[in-house]
C-alpha cells in the first residue's frame, strides 16, 4: 500500500475543552524525520581491517517525515512491526534523541530544548529496558525517583500507599529488584513512572513477556488511571490484546510513515468485512471454492471458510454447506491480529 | 549528588562482606607500594629533590583523588558502556542533569579503600594539621579534574565506538603519572601533564603547595578545574546529540 490511507481524523469524545474554549493538542508532531548513520562493513577480518581505513556509512531512515497529534486524555496506540520507527519516535517524543528534521510540542513544550521540564510532565515505562536499581528495593526505588522528581516524602508515601492498594505491593515492596518476577518488575517501573504523577504516559510494549493475568491487571489499571486522572496514555505494543482493550484511536506505522491514523471502531468497520465460519458436519461435503468464499481447513468433517461479506452472504455461504448436515456452527469475525498483520503487509507492498 | 551518593552507598553495602573486604584490601594493595619505595630510597637518600616522605605525598595525593572520583562520580567509568548499549535513556527522561545523573550513578566500593589509603599516608608521612585541612581541599579539586578528564575521553564513545580503549589507555597514563614524581618525566611529558593528560593540575601542583603553599598554584588549581569541568559539560552535552540509543534488552546495576 503505496498511498497513505487516509481515513477522516475521529475526534475522540472524551477530549476536553482548554479555558479558551478549543480542543487542546497534548502531543503535536509536525514533519518529524529521522535519519541514523549506520556504519556498514564487509563480511570477515578482511572486511574489519578494511572498515577502519575506509569506513563505509549508510544513512538509514527510520523515522520519514510524520505528523500527527494527540489529544489530551486520549489512549493511543501507536503500532508497527519490528523496526518500523515505533520506538525511534517514542524516544523523539521524551526527548531521548534529537530528530534531524521536525517539530515536536509536548504539552506546549520543546522535548529537545526543554527536556528536565518535560520530564516532570511525562512518565515512561520501557518494557525492555528497566529504570528501577535493581539491588534496591522498589519502596527504596520509589522513594528515589519521589527525590528525583523533588516531591515532598509524605506524599511519595502517601502515593507508594495508593499504588500499594491498587497493586498488592505489600508482598514484594522489601525485596530487591532483581529478586522480583518479570510481572513484578514491570508493576514497580509503572508504579515509579507515576511517582510524580504526569500529565502523559509513554508505554513502549509494556506488557511484553507477562502472564495473561498481569497483563490484564495492568490495562485495567491504565484505563482507571487515564479515566480518574486524566492521563494521556501513548501506547506502542504488538499485543493486540493491549490495543483492543484500551485504545480508542490508532497509528500504524511502517517503513517509517504513517500508514494508517484511524478510531478503533473505524478500523474495525472498514476491515471487518470478512467473516470466519467453523463448521462441524455430520458427513463429508465437497465444498468448492467460490467467489467471496475461500477454504481454509477442509479436514474429515470439519470445515473452516472464510467469507467475504462484500460479496456473498452469511445466509448464503450456510446455504452452501448445507444446514441440515451441520452438527455444530461457529461464526465469527477476523481476528484483530489478522487485520492488523494485513495492514503492515499492506503498506510494505 | 547527595542523594545519589546516599542510594550508592545502599547498593554498595547491600553485601556488606564484600564491600568490607574490597575496602580492606585496597588499602594493603597501595600500602604494598610503599616497600617498593622504602628499597628505592634505601639505595638513594633523594631523587631530584624529594625525599621518601615527598614521594609518598604523590601516593597519598594520588589515592585520595582517585578516591573521590570513584567514591561520588564513579558512573563516568561506565559512560561508554550507557552509551553503547543504549542505557542513557533512563537518565534523559529524568528532570535533572544527565552527566551530573550519570557521574552520581555508581561507587566504586574500594575507592573508600583509596581515599582512606591516601589519610593514612599522609598522617604517617606529612603529618600536620595544616597538612590535613590542605589534603582535604586539595583532593577535591584532584577529583574533580580527573573526572573531568574521564568525561572528556569518554565521550569519545558517542562519536566513536569502543574509542573507550583509548581513554582507558589515557587515564592509565594520567594515573602513572600522577603517582611518582614530576622529576622523573621528560619535558614532552612534563607539557602533557599540564595540558592534555593533566596530572601536573590533579596532582602535581599539590604536592607543591602541600611541600612550599603558594597562592598562584592554588588559583591555577581553581582556575583549571573550573575549565576542565566546562570542557566535560560541554563535550558530553555536544555528543549527546549524537546519542542514537538501542534496543538491547538490559537493566541497572
Amino acid at each position: 500500500m503505496k498511498q497513505l490511507i487516509h481515513i477522516e481524523i475521529y475526534m475522540n469524545q472524551e477530549l476536553e475543552e482548554d479555558k479558551g474554549g478549543f480542543y487542546m493538542s497534548i502531543i503535536e508532531v509536525k514533519g518529524l524525520s529521522k535519519t541514523f548513520r549506520v556504519k556498514q562493513k564487509e563480511k570477515g577480518i578482511k572486511g574489519s581491517i578494511k572498515a577502519i581505513f575506509k569506513p563505509k556509512y549508510k544513512s538509514k531512515k527510520a523515522v520519514n517525515d510524520i505528523s500527527f497529534s494527540v489529544e489530551k486524555g486520549e489512549i493511543l496506540a501507536f503500532i508497527g512491526p519490528n523496526g518500523a520507527g515505533k520506538s525511534t519516535t517514542i524516544k523523539m517524543l521524551t526527548g531521548i534523541l534529537y530528530p534531524t528534521k521536525g517539530d515536536i510540542s509536548i504539552s506546549g513544550i520543546c522535548p529537545q530544548t526543554d527536556r528536565k521540564k518535560l520530564a516532570y510532565k511525562i512518565g515512561c515505562v520501557f518494557g525492555q529496558k528497566e529504570q528501577l536499581w535493581i539491588h534496591l528495593t522498589p519502596y527504596d526505588n520509589f522513594k528515589f525517583f519521589g527525590a528525583i522528581y523533588d516531591i515532598p516524602e509524605e506524599v511519595v508515601e502517601k502515593r507508594i500507599s495508593e499504588y500499594n492498594e491498587i497493586f498488592e505491593l505489600d508482598e514484594f515492596i522489601n525485596t530487591p529488584v532483581r529478586s522480583l518476577s518479570l510481572g513484578q518488575r514491570m508493576i514497580c517501573e509503572i508504579v515509579a513512572s507515576l511517582i510524580h504523577e504526569p500529565e502523559i504516559l509513554f508505554l513502549d510494549e509494556p506488557t511484553i513477556g507477562l502472564d495473561p493475568v498481569i497483563k490484564e491487571k495492568i490495562r485495567v489499571f491504565i484505563k482507571r488511571l487515564n479515566k480518574e486522572k486524566k492521563t494521556t496514555i501513548f501506547l506502542t505494543s504488538h499485543d493486540v490484546g493491549d490495543i483492543e482493550k484500551l485504545c480508542k484511536r490508532v497509528i500504524i506505522i511502517n517503513d517509517g510513515k504513517i500508514v494508517l491514523d484511524d478510531t478503533m471502531e473505524n478500523l474495525k468497520y472498514h476491515y471487518l468485512n470478512k467473516k470466519i465460519v467453523e463448521a462441524k458436519m455430520n458427513t463429508k461435503i465437497n465444498l468448492d471454492e467460490a467467489d467471496g468464499i475461500t477454504i481454509l481447513k477442509d479436514k474429515d468433517y470439519n470445515l473452516k471458510i472464510e467469507v467475504d461479506l462484500t460479496k456473498k452472504s452469511i445466509s448464503d455461504a450456510i446455504k452452501l454447506l448445507d444446514p441440515d448436515k451441520i452438527i455444530d456452527i461457529n461464526i465469527s469475525n477476523t481476528p484483530l491480529e489478522t487485520i492488523i498483520s494485513s495492514i503492515y503487509k499492506g503498506s510494505k507492498k | 549528588m547527595f542523594l545519589s551518593f546516599k542510594y550508592n552507598l545502599m547498593r554498595a553495602m547491600e553485601n556488606n562482606v564484600a564491600f568490607m573486604t574490597s575496602v580492606i584490601m585496597m588499602i594493603f594493595n597501595n600500602a604494598s607500594f610503599i616497600i617498593q619505595w622504602i628499597t628505592i630510597f634505601s639505595l638513594k637518600e633523594v631523587i631530584g629533590t624529594y625525599t621518601l616522605n615527598d614521594v609518598m605525598l604523590f601516593w597519598a595525593l594520588s589515592s585520595g583523588s582517585f578516591g573521590i572520583t570513584h567514591i561520588f562520580f564513579n558512573g563516568i567509568t561506565r559512560i561508554p558502556d550507557y552509551i553503547e548499549h543504549g542505557k542513557l535513556d533512563a537518565y534523559l527522561t529524568m528532570p535533572k542533569n544527565v552527566l551530573c545523573q550519570v557521574a552520581t550513578s555508581s561507587l566504586e566500593p574500594s575507592a573508600v579503600g583509596d581515599l582512606l589509603y591516601g589519610y593514612i599516608a599522609l598522617i604517617i608521612f606529612n603529618f600536620s594539621i595544616k597538612n590535613l585541612l590542605l589534603y582535604s581541599i586539595l583532593i577535591i579539586f584532584g577529583g574533580l579534574i580527573y573526572a573531568a578528564f574521564m568525561v572528556v575521553y569518554y565521550s569519545l564513545t558517542f562519536k566513536y565506538i569502543r574509542s573507550n580503549y583509548f581513554a582507558e589507555s589515557l587515564r592509565d597514563v594520567f594515573l602513572n603519572l600522577s603517582l611518582y614524581p614530576d622529576v622523573i618525566f621528560s619535558k614532552v611529558l612534563k607539557i602533557l601533564a599540564f595540558s592534555l593528560i593533566p596530572s601536573g593540575f590533579a596532582v602535581w601542583i599539590p604536592v607543591y603547595m602541600l611541600l612550599d603553599f603558594k597562592l598562584k598554584y592554588m588559583l591555577y588549581v581553581i582556575l583549571f578545574t573550573i575549565g576542565i569541568i566546562t570542557l566535560a559539560f560541554y563535550v558530553f552535552n555536544k555528543g549527546l546529540k549524537n546519542y542514537s540509543s538501542s534496543n538491547l534488552m538490559d537493566a541497572r546495576s
